[in-house]
């Protein structure tokens, strides 16, 4: 009888840890027939890394280091944060689309969790895009300025974590800013905002760069643990930066993450009751 | 207020009703939208409110394997209907329930027994096959696999869409589409299915398929179809009753049978000859008349084009038809059904009671 239950119970949580990893595959599909646009965005990558790479060796002349960076770290610390860059999801305008033109309405009678759904549907993009800009980046790297220095492959899994972990901060961070579309007609200024600023604070230059108070205050943000704490891990690990940079991130992916399914919860009470 | 639970019977036949609805309304309190920099501010900090009664205390019931027409014209208040039959929206007043549950209070209990199509947003991945959505939905609606293969093999067969399961959906017309989309959302053997107009935009050839399968999965699983359209070809083919609606409030709710009699007699027949014809037949009505040039291939000549009413319960339509076949050379003919905003009117003009939906608060 018991044993029966708990057989149930077992066949029901399979059935719903399926749900999502179907809708991850689907999505992972889906994004799969937009090779074109696949094929744009590697060509992309592959140019705003070649002007770095020019804009990098004139600042470094004939070398030596800045901030702690070789030539060598600098270009493969910007590999690292385009890859994040380019591999993030479009959840802010997806949603800010969806809750304006009001079909997020039909999402609603289907037998799952919304932001589940969103983010079963962001992972299987922004894995997809990861592989292939993965691959494709450690390529440019070795084209553009040979093997990175002083790289172990041992913790090759860490930067993966670590990189992924960004991946997802960024996207639980834009769809807080996505759903504030249920109130805000205008609310892409605040996507602007937030976007710019991370790529100040770590997109196209480390940290250690800034003065020593805006390090200080940098580091308490969000915004270097989408870019920079990756990248600058991937080019020169330590233990001790490592431990700090991984807890900040899950710190604030989780904090995102409640403040979104707070944000979604009170909008989707004001779609139940006012159409949105 | 509980609902009387009347499992009863009528006419011999056991019946159940699996939708109950009562004194169901339904406002929208809109913020007014003001232009320009100051209008948006001061919106911001007083803003305007506008209140929309979208649907004003309508009830009725719908019984097990029935097929309901839900009719009206556009803004009537369907599509707000269905989605709080659905839980999507929450009623202003008023008391629902399907399938014994309360809609809004057992959203996702609903969602796993019954289906939706919605005419305006599909359920299949646009740049897929729907073979692929349809595995999707089977994991959403936490359907077994061998189940699952053996409800595709019968739908798909069913509806006869072997051909289309591997094609992007992007790829198919809109009827070819449709079709899918009725299929996926049968998928887990949804008790009662709402429909949102989904004749809309097909073609009459198509159009006529779709009705076809609408009946076909009403009668092989008697689910019960709740189904809104503003095309009154639905009702007439469908439907043993029918629901017509106007500005958020029932006008109608009738057997098809009475309504075809009263108020469904009326054919519209657009003829057009190759020359002026004079058309003296009793009994009909003649709405429109026209003479005009026109460059034939044989030099200039006068075509002549009319519009006229039957009344089917006084004409035979067919006898008509012949008639007005005997008169000239017929370049064109259509016979169609009066369109239903007139319809509503004819029903208005019998019992006038209406007053403005939209009110400032
Ligand atoms: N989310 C909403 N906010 C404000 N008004 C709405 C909303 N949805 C529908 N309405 C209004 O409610 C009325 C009924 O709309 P709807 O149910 O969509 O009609 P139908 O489906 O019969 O065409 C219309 O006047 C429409 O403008
Ligand atoms: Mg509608």
């Amino acid at each position: 009888m018991s044993l029966n239950r708990s057989w149930d119970s077992l066949v029901i949580t399979r059935l719903k840890i399926r749900k999502y990893g179907l809708i991850i595959g689907t999505s992972f599909q889906n994004s799969l027939a937009y090779g074109a646009n696949f094929l744009f965005d590697t060509f992309f990558y592959a140019f705003v890394l070649f002007i770095f790479l020019q804009l990098w060796r004139a600042i470094y002349g004939h070398g030596g280091a800045i901030a702690g960076y070789s030539l060598n770290q600098m270009i493969w610390y910007c590999v690292i944060t385009e890859m994040i860059a380019f591999s993030g999801s479009n959840i802010f305008y997806s949603l800010n689309e969806e809750i304006k033109n009001g079909n997020i309405a039909y999402a609603l009678n289907k037998p799952y969790h919304y932001i589940s759904y969103q983010l079963a549907n962001g992972l299987g993009l922004m894995g997809i895009k990861i592989i292939i800009n993965g691959l494709f980046g450690v390529f440019l790297g070795l084209l553009y300025i040979g093997p990175l220095n002083g790289f172990h492959v041992n913790y090759l899994p860490l930067i993966i974590l670590l990189v992924c972990n960004g991946l997802i901060l960024n996207f639980f961070a834009i769809t807080c800013l996505g759903l504030t579309a249920f109130w805000l007609e205008e609310n892409t200024a605040f996507f602007w905002i937030y976007q710019k600023l991370s790529f100040m604070l770590g997109l196209f230059l480390p940290v250690e760069f800034f003065p020593g108070w805006l390090q200080k205050l940098a580091l308490v943000l969000p915004f270097p643990y989408v870019f920079y704490g990756p990248a600058r891990l991937a080019v020169a690990f330590s233990w001790e930066k490592f431990w700090p940079i991984l807890w900040v991130q899950l710190g604030y992916s989780g904090l995102f993450l409640v403040l979104a399914l707070l944000i979604y919860r009170k909008g989707v009470k004001s779609l139940h009751v006012n159409g949105g | 207020m509980a609902f009387e639970k009347r499992p009863g019977d009528r006419n011999g036949e056991i019946f159940m009703p699996i939708i109950e609805v009562a004194g169901l309304t339904k406002q929208f309190r809109t913020k007014v939208k003001e232009t320009g920099l100051k209008g948006s501010f001061r919106s911001l900090i007083m803003p305007e409110y506008l209140t929309v009664k979208a649907v004003e205390n309508i009830g009725f019931q719908v019984e097990q394997g029935e097929i309901l027409a839900f009719m009206g014209p556009n803004g009537a208040g369907k599509s707000t209907t269905i989605k709080m039959l659905t839980g999507i929206l929450y009623p202003t007043a008023g008391k629902i329930q399907v399938l014994g549950l309360n809609p809004t209070r057992n959203r996702r209990q609903l969602a796993f027994r019954i289906g939706t199509v919605f005419g305006q947003k599909s359920q299949l991945w646009f740049h897929l096959p729907p073979q692929d959505s349809f595995r999707l939905l089977a994991g959403i609606y936490e359907i077994p696999d061998r189940e699952f293969r053996m409800r595709v093999d019968y739908l798909v067969d069913l509806f006869d869409i072997w051909d289309l399961m591997r094609i992007p959906v992007r790829k198919l017309s809109l009827g070819q589409r449709v079709r899918c989309e009725i299929a996926a959302s049968l998928l887990h053997k949804p008790e009662v299915i709402f429909l949102d107009e989904p004749t809309i935009g097909l073609d009459i050839v198509v159009k006529q398929k779709i009705r076809d399968l609408i009946l076909l999965m009403n009668r092989e699983e008697r689910t019960t179809i709740f189904l809104t359209s503003h095309d009154v070809g639905d009702i007439e083919q469908l439907c043993r009753r029918a629901i017509i609606i106007n500005h958020g409030a029932v006008v109608l709710n009738e057997s098809v049978k009475n309504l075809k009699y009263n108020y469904l007699n009326y054919k519209i027949i657009a003829v057009k000859y190759s020359r002026p014809v004079s058309i003296q037949i009793p009994g009909i009505v003649k709405l429109k008349e026209k003479e005009y040039e026109t460059a034939a291939i044989s030099g200039e000549s006068m075509e002549y084009a009319a519009k006229i009413a039957v009344d089917t319960k006084k004409q035979n339509l067919q006898h008509v038809v012949n008639q007005l076949m005997g008169l000239g050379e017929v370049l064109d003919i259509t016979i169609s059904d009066q369109p239903l905003e007139e319809i509503i009117t004819a029903i208005y003009t019998a019992a006038p009671e209406m007053n403005a939906n939209v009110t400032e608060s």
